[in-house]
């Protein structure tokens, strides 16, 4: 897949916000719903044996001769993962619905390694490797980009298994990115749904489409092959077609959107006319996916 | 402007190629093969598709009707359409198809005729428009109306291939006046005369029509036989020929004329003719056989006509005379002179016999008859008595005359042609009685004759008042002319008409009913009008009831026409413009206009509407914008 490197820098002042309490693996700048070592006082609790003297409250023993131990609010950092989908039906569109998607996948990485999160980055499908890139500073956006770059949209594979398989292995992420078409089964676009909702505190789906799929010319007669399944239809064409399939659009997207709501997953939808820098800076800021980096707490 | 012509309305006939255009616009199934990322969508629709109707709104009416507007642009200039200037033109075109036109001057490629029929189609009618019309009369051998007035340029032009050189230019006033007569009838009408002027200074130019002169000649020397004739100079085969040559030429040539009979080359005939005149020459040769004289000029130079190098001649031949010779004896000297006579049929009967049955040209007496040999003699043949008692024919011989002196005789009757008859000496004669109805043809003194004719019971009689062995007479040539003419006079030539002399573009006078012709220069020549003017040279056969009848010879022979050198245009005549008149070219321009409309329209239909596909897309991505939102 090939990416677009010269939005990282535009990307470097953004934040990903936390929907929740970050729970990440790691010490970070994020509230976490965790007690331990931090700079805000969280509470008192008797010392037990074994607690470290050092967060005996000595003033409170000197006052009441109470053994109290302080409590902080630990600062952890969120754990993020980015999927993204690279099975055949992404191979389409100019600019290609993959090398959009990869794009916005080490976009939505790269910020969540400048502000120390755990990003963990993997494709669905694809001809590639199949391993994963994971880190939690920049220094890991070198293996991210070259995972994606490896990869190429190839075949069909339903994404919810390849998506169970890598976020169910651990605990629920902070925030789970899918970018992806969805253009599946129904039966299959619900599962996917449903393990993506699953496997994340704050699932987002960066729902990407090309213009042809939005606007396809259906002008003519044409014999349409299916570039996943092979399978081919004859369609007739003309204006009453692009109509019916303006209706269909509308009522498929009405219907991702309104699943989406439901599971708690946040509906993204991007078409690749729209370049990634805005995609990144208006739409998900806009969602509150995003937020800038300055003044963040 | 009067409306718009066009110059091939058949072409209009391809606006119905706009029915399979908008049938398939209708029905419009072009097959597009396309890989799309997934059918999820897609396979709904096609659900939806099938139902549809076959025939629907086309999709893209804007295309539709760009297809249809270059359509019948490509129609509208295939059809030539040409806006006429006013009233449309009749031209009449007058061809001067005479034998002159067919010169080809020093350094020229081609006949003065095939350039003019150059000129008409490269100058005069691409001047025309499409509603113009064009006549064509010709002129040459004839003066005829080859094409009535027309629009149609291919009917013009298989005319103009079609036409043949050939002729006297003395049919052109004539062709003039059947142009003017057709012209004045025009709105606009105007008579253009192609021809090379080589014409009498006589030409009156229509006075009723505009006429202008296309003219076609260049200076240039010709040589020409410009008179053949030929006659017998004895009965016995000696044939004088009378050859005139014309050199119209600037300088003296030197040229020789072959003469051939029936084909085969007699005599060379090297002459030299001035510059600017003309030189006649009699030649005499033996010719026994052939009545066929052909006379064929050769030039090396300075003879741009090839058409009046040959002329023909026919010799006035009869058919071979049937002589009946009766004497006790044979081997007289009139018998034997008949016996070498070529056209002669000879038999010798006692006087005792009777005549033979058939047809008999001449009974020839050296003796007298019985009675009985007088009354079975036929009565349509001619009868000489030489030296016999000729009583029985109603003359008497007068007393024996000794040594008489021929002081008198007829030269101008036929029987004394090529016939000397001074200091012939006669031993002895019986001179004829000189009564009614008995006329002298030599005397020997002022009483008697020699020879004398008669007619008895309607057949003419000649006889010789003394035997022939009995002078000197039969030791002389006279003698075997005179019985060479007593064959003539026996009327056998009669029964063929002499030949006729007729020039190219007359026409053969005195033929009888149902007579037909045939050529004998050229055999393969096909069928000929005997009524019609005469176009080809030549020697031709009289046929009349089976039989030939008489011998025509049809000659150009005609000094003007072989003075190729062009005549100054005459009083009211005007040299044709070459240059083209000025509406020839609207026709041109406007048909383009139709052609660079139908272009633009496809390229609009190739522009447009994919960009209204785009400014419909566009509508969409708002539309589509706004449910992202």
């Amino acid at each position: 897949m090939q990416l677009d490197r010269d939005i990282f820098r535009q990307v470097a002042t953004m934040r990903l916000t936390s929907p929740q309490l970050a729970d990440g693996p790691l010490q970070g700048d994020r509230r976490s719903p965790r007690k331990g070592r931090g700079v805000e006082f969280a509470d008192y609790r008797p010392y037990t044996p074994g607690d470290d003297l050092r967060l005996v409250d000595w003033n409170v023993f000197g006052r009441l001769e109470l053994l109290l131990v302080r409590l902080f609010h630990e600062d952890l950092n969120m754990a993020i993962k980015v999927f993204v989908d690279a099975s055949a039906s992404m191979d389409f569109g100019e600019p290609r619905k993959a090398d959009h998607a990869a794009s916005l996948a080490a976009c939505v990485a790269l910020v969540g390694l400048l502000n120390q999160d755990t990003v963990t980055l993997g494709c669905l499908g694809g001809d590639g490797p199949k391993s994963e890139a994971r880190g939690q500073n920049s220094r890991a956006f070198g293996h991210m980009l070259a995972l994606l770059e490896q990869v190429e949209p190839a075949g069909q594979v339903p994404i919810y298994k390849e998506l169970q398989a890598r976020a169910g292995r651990r605990k629920k992420a902070d925030r789970t990115f899918l970018v992806s078409d969805m253009l599946q089964p129904q039966e299959e676009v619900e599962r996917t749904l449903r393990v993506l909702a699953a496997t994340s505190q704050a699932p987002v789906l960066l729902h990407v489409l090309s213009p042809e799929e939005l606007e396809p010319d259906l002008s003519d007669m044409q014999r349409v092959t299916d570039s996943e399944t092979g399978e081919e239809i004859l369609i007739t064409g003309g204006r009453e077609a692009e109509e019916q399939y303006q209706t269909i659009l509308d009522e498929w997207l009405q219907l991702l959107r309104g699943r989406c709501r439901r599971l708690g997953i946040q509906y993204l939808p991007i078409s690749t006319k729209e370049s990634v820098a805005d995609a990144l800076l208006g739409l998900m800021r806009r969602a509150g996916v995003t937020q800038s980096a300055v003044g963040a707490a | 402007m009067s409306g718009i012509d066009f110059l091939n309305p058949w072409f209009l006939l391809l606006g119905l190629l706009a029915v399979p255009v908008i049938a398939a616009f209708l029905n419009k199934r072009r097959v597009v093969e396309r890989t799309v990322p997934s059918l999820v969508l897609l396979r709904q629709l096609q659900a939806e598709e099938v139902t549809r109707r076959r025939f629907a709104i086309p999709n893209n009416l804007l295309a539709l009707l760009l297809y249809l507007l270059a359509l019948a642009g490509v129609v509208f200039a295939s059809a030539d359409p040409v806006i006429p200037e006013n009233e449309p033109r009749t031209l009449i075109l007058v061809m001067d198809t005479s034998a002159s036109m067919d010169a080809i001057e020093d350094g020229a490629t081609e006949t003065r005729f095939a350039r003019g029929v150059k000129e008409v189609r490269e100058k005069i009618l691409p001047a025309l428009q499409g509603r113009d019309r064009v006549g064509l009369i010709v002129a040459g051998a004839t003066h005829e109306v080859v094409l009535e007035p027309t629009r149609d340029r291919e009917r013009l032009d298989a005319s103009l291939e079609k036409l043949a050189v050939g002729g006297l230019t003395q049919t052109l006033p004539d062709a003039l006046s059947l142009a003017e007569a057709i012209c004045r009838h025009e709105k606009r009408g105007e008579i253009i005369l192609v021809s090379d002027m080589a014409i009498a200074e006589t030409l009156a130019m229509p006075e009723k029509c505009d006429t202008s002169v296309v003219s076609v000649g260049e200076d240039a020397g010709n040589l020409a036989i410009s008179e053949l004739a030929v006659r017998e100079a004895d009965t016995l085969g000696l044939l004088e020929v009378y050859v005139e040559i014309l050199n119209t030429g600037e300088k003296d040539a030197q040229v020789s004329v072959d003469l051939a009979l029936d084909g085969v080359l007699a005599e060379v005939l090297p002459l030299t003719i001035p510059a600017g005149g003309q030189t006649g020459r009699v030649i005499t040769f033996e010719a026994p056989e052939g009545n066929l004289v052909t006379a064929k000029l050769r030039a090396e130079k300075g003879n741009a006509l090839a058409a009046d190098d040959t002329a023909h001649a026919a010799r006035h031949r009869a058919p071979k005379a049937k002589v009946l010779v009766i004497a006790e004896k044979p081997g007289s000297f009139a018998g034997v002179a008949l016996s070498l006579h070529r056209r002669v049929e000879l038999q010798t009967i006692k006087p005792g016999d009777k005549v033979p049955t058939g047809r008999w040209d001449l009974l020839l007496f050296e003796d007298a008859p019985q009675q009985a040999l007088v009354e079975s003699i036929p009565k349509d043949v001619r009868i000489a008595v030489l030296g016999a008692d000729p009583a029985a024919f109603g003359m008497k011989r007068a007393e024996k005359q000794e040594r008489p002196m021929i002081s008198w005789w007829d030269f101008q009757d036929p029987l004394f042609q090529f016939v000397d008859l001074d200091a012939v000496e006669v031993h002895t004669a019986m001179p004829i009685v000189l009564e009614d109805g008995v006329d002298a043809l030599m005397r020997a003194g002022a009483e008697h004759a020699l020879m004398a004719r008669t007619e008895w019971e309607g057949r003419q009689v000649l006889a010789l008042g003394f035997r022939p062995s009995e002078s000197d007479f039969v030791l002389r040539i006279a003698f075997a002319n005179f019985v060479a003419n007593l064959v003539a006079w026996s009327g056998a030539l009669e029964r063929t008409a002499p030949p006729l002399r007729v020039r190219v573009g007359e026409v053969i006078p005195e033929l009888p009913a149902k007579a037909s012709l045939v050529s004998l220069t050229q055999p393969m020549g096909g069928e000929i009008d005997p009524n019609a003017p005469m176009h080809q040279p030549g020697i031709y056969e009289v046929i009349s009831g089976g039989e030939r009848v008489r011998l025509v010879s049809v000659n150009l022979l005609s000094a003007t026409e072989s003075n190729l050198r062009p005549r100054e245009l005459p009083e009211g005549a005007r040299a044709f413009e070459r240059e083209p008149v000025k509406n020839a070219s609207q026709g041109d321009w406007f048909w383009r206009i139709p052609l660079l409309v139908a272009i633009a329209l496809l390229v609009l239909e190739a522009v447009v509407p994919g960009a209204l596909r785009r400014g419909r897309r566009s509508k969409r991505k708002h539309a589509s914008r706004r449910r992202s939102s």
